[in-house]
């Protein structure tokens, strides 16, 4: 990291973060979209070592036969399973009046990997069958887990 | 008599008709004359018209188009006010209440929803030219929500997996535990005992209460082993039988073509009595299933049994 | 192929098999029309329907994926459909031949005065052919005749453009069922066929009458 120059000491500390670069009025860079270049660009067929991969290995989804043909690989075929029974009732977003609600472990130290914790509502759900938590309730916020 | 020179000039001169020289004689009119195979020409009134736009409106879009999915109520554009701005996304631990057919759908629906953001927010940039994010926000707010239906999936599978690993060590005493509740029941709550067994068998041995849905493996069979020796010994206190059919059994039942039998009789005394009967019969006929076609010989008789099953229901259905 | 390679007859027409029908095809590309005798085209049409080609009208190729079928006119008699397309092949060397100016100033211009275009698409060269097509065919004389669109959109508002002039065109859509693109050859067969079936019946009806 090279140190500030002495020249610019006067300058205000958020002109001195964006020195390099000179800004509009409005705020955006005077020259440029972003400061770090445009680095972050795919790399093309002329960069990189002969044998580095450049492609996405997004398409790969059978092989070139000889003379031209292709053959498609159905295993390789990427397919979209949509639920079977589709529950429209969820909503991407959960409304904000509502506290998040959180699980504690209280008594188990792994959290949810605890195989004991698995155990024990193991153990409930062959004791009672499927019950709803507490947590069903609105104003329940913290739980077991 | 004509004179040919060389040259154009005085051959058009020579050739040219004058007022002195003959007319051609008329060519005879010939017979079979083949009438013109084009007859018809270009009309010779055309006029050059205005270009013809097209009309969108001729388009009739239909309401169950598969497209309409990438609108929201089927507007071009949501206002800011009209977004979901205040909302939060949905914590792990509310996902994690979540059964999987949920979370499945969940991911869904939030998907739709940002294609619907990402539609819009493209629009606002490259269309209105506005540097705003609002759509932008939210979308991000649903992609927490996805990558968090990710997590607890993960999470699950990882419970279950170490849970598997450690229950092999837990078996014993979970069986164990099972089976001293199960037998200190009071009589009168056979029912809810007996719930408290098939959930038993369906969570412990992966055993179905419906016969055909099984398919028969080792779990199985031992699983039907231990469920009928319960069985038993429920019902020991209260009949002769199932004690006697017990204590000469050393108080398990190790014979899987009798473990069938018990495990199938329904569960009352009555039809425990007649099960036991059965295995005696067995056993004084001899006959029992050794241990290495077990598996065979039990898948036989399941199917059997739901063949059996099935013509009763039909039976009765007709 | 060779068939479209010349001016066919009406005689031809009906020798080979075909029905009396008119093709029009554009060009994805340039939004060029070829009209057409056939279900296909050659350089033959091409050729014959660009006569003054220039950079903003160039002659297109014949690549076979850049041309869709636009339209298919039925009409009532081989006749007529060879008249049809003399017609509007007058229509063409009149706007790019004869009276260029008053074609230009029809159409639609950019800032800098020349034929709207993005990239290489002019949309004017289809409006154009859509029009030539109502002027051919209000001067020919079939009674009745259809049209077949490649969709509604292409055919512009029919109560403004076609009804007050041809009242008796009726309108249709091509079948757009599966890939209309990959199955172009498929569905122009059967519409031939329709139109052969439709061209023997009304033959058929014809001698009865007389």
């Amino acid at each position: 990291m090279r140190p500030t120059l002495a020249s610019l000491f006067h300058e205000s500390p958020v002109s001195l973060l964006t020195r390099p670069w000179k800004k509009n009025r409005d705020g955006t860079l005077f020259y440029g979209v972003s400061k770090s270049g445009n680095r972050r660009t795919a790399l093309t067929t002329k960069q990189g070592n002969k044998t580095l991969y450049k492609g996405t290995r997004s398409s790969g989804i059978g092989k070139h036969t000889r003379y031209g043909g292709y053959t498609i690989h159905w295993g390789k075929v990427r397919t979209f399973v949509t639920p079977r029974n589709f529950n429209s009732e969820l909503k991407p977003l959960v409304t904000h009046n509502v506290p998040e609600l959180r699980h504690n472990f209280q008594g188990f130290q792994k959290g949810a990997l605890d195989a004991q914790l698995y155990f024990k509502k193991l153990q409930d759900y062959v004791k009672n069958g499927k019950v709803q938590s507490e947590a069903s309730d609105v104003k329940c916020y913290v739980e077991r887990g | 008599m004509l004179s040919f020179k060389r040259g154009l000039h005085s051959t058009l001169v020579v050739c040219a008709r004058t007022k002195y020289t003959k007319p051609k004689p008329k060519p005879r009119s010939r017979p079979n004359v083949r009438p013109p195979t084009q007859a018809t020409h270009h009309s010779n009134n055309l006029n050059i018209t205005a270009p013809i736009p097209p009309a969108v409106a001729n388009i009739v879009t239909p309401e169950d188009h598969p497209l309409w999915q990438f609108f929201a109520e089927k507007k071009y554009m949501r206002k800011f006010d009209e977004l979901d701005n205040d909302s939060r996304a949905w914590s792990i631990a509310e996902l994690r209440r979540k059964s999987f057919d949920d979370l499945h759908s969940l991911w869904y629906t939030c998907l739709r929803e940002r294609n619907i953001l990402a539609r819009e927010n493209h629009l606002l940039k490259n269309d209105m030219g506005s540097n705003q994010d609002s759509y932008e926000a939210v979308a991000e707010k649903i992609r927490t929500t996805m990558w968090r239906i990710r997590h607890v999936l993960s999470e699950r599978d990882w419970a279950f997996k170490r849970a598997s690993q450690e229950f092999d060590s837990q078996k014993a005493q979970f069986l164990q535990e099972f089976e001293t509740d199960f037998l200190e029941a009071p009589a009168a709550e056979d029912e809810e005992s007996f719930e408290k067994l098939a959930r038993l068998q369906q969570s412990v041995f992966g055993i179905s209460e419906f016969i055909d849905e099984n398919t028969v493996d080792r779990a199985f069979v031992d699983g039907m082993k231990y469920v009928a020796t319960l069985k038993l010994k429920r019902f020991a206190s209260r009949q002769d039988e199932a004690r006697d059919l017990l204590e000469q059994s050393d108080h398990s039942i190790k014979d899987a073509g009798e473990a069938f039998v018990i495990f199938t009789a329904e569960n009352t005394e009555a039809a425990a009595k007649e099960a036991c009967d059965v295995v005696k019969e067995l056993r004084a006929k001899n006959s029992s299933v050794s241990r290495y076609e077990e598996l065979e010989t039990v898948s036989n008789y399941v199917k059997q049994l739901a063949a059996a099953q099935m013509e009763k229901t039909i039976s009765t259905g007709v | 192929m060779v068939a479209p390679a010349r001016f066919r007859t009406a005689k031809w027409l009906q020798k080979a098999g075909f029905a009396p029908q008119v093709f029009l095809f554009r060009n994805l590309e340039s939004g060029q029309v070829i009209y057409s005798q056939l279900p296909v085209f050659a350089q033959y049409q091409i050729d014959a329907q660009f006569k003054r080609p220039d950079w903003a009208n160039r002659k297109p190729s014949t690549r076979r994926d850049v041309w869709r079928c636009m339209a298919v006119v039925d009409l009532p008699n081989y006749d007529q459909g060879v008249q049809l397309y003399q017609d509007l092949c007058r229509l063409r060397y009149l706007r790019d031949v004869l009276d260029p100016k008053k074609a230009d100033a029809l159409r639609k211009k950019n800032e800098d005065g020349h034929v709207w275009y993005s990239a290489q698409y002019r949309p004017t060269y289809g409006q154009e052919a859509v029009a030539d097509l109502r002027e051919a065919l209000s001067k020919t004389s079939a009674s009745t005749s259809q049209i077949h669109w490649e969709d509604e959109w292409r055919m512009g508002d029919i109560g403004r453009h076609w009804t007050p002039v041809l009242p008796h065109v009726k309108h249709d859509v091509l079948p757009r069922m599966g890939n209309p693109a990959r199955e172009q050859s498929a569905i122009l067969r059967a519409l031939g066929d329709r139109a052969k079936l439709a061209f023997a019946e009304h033959a058929a009806a014809n001698k009865v009458a007389l």
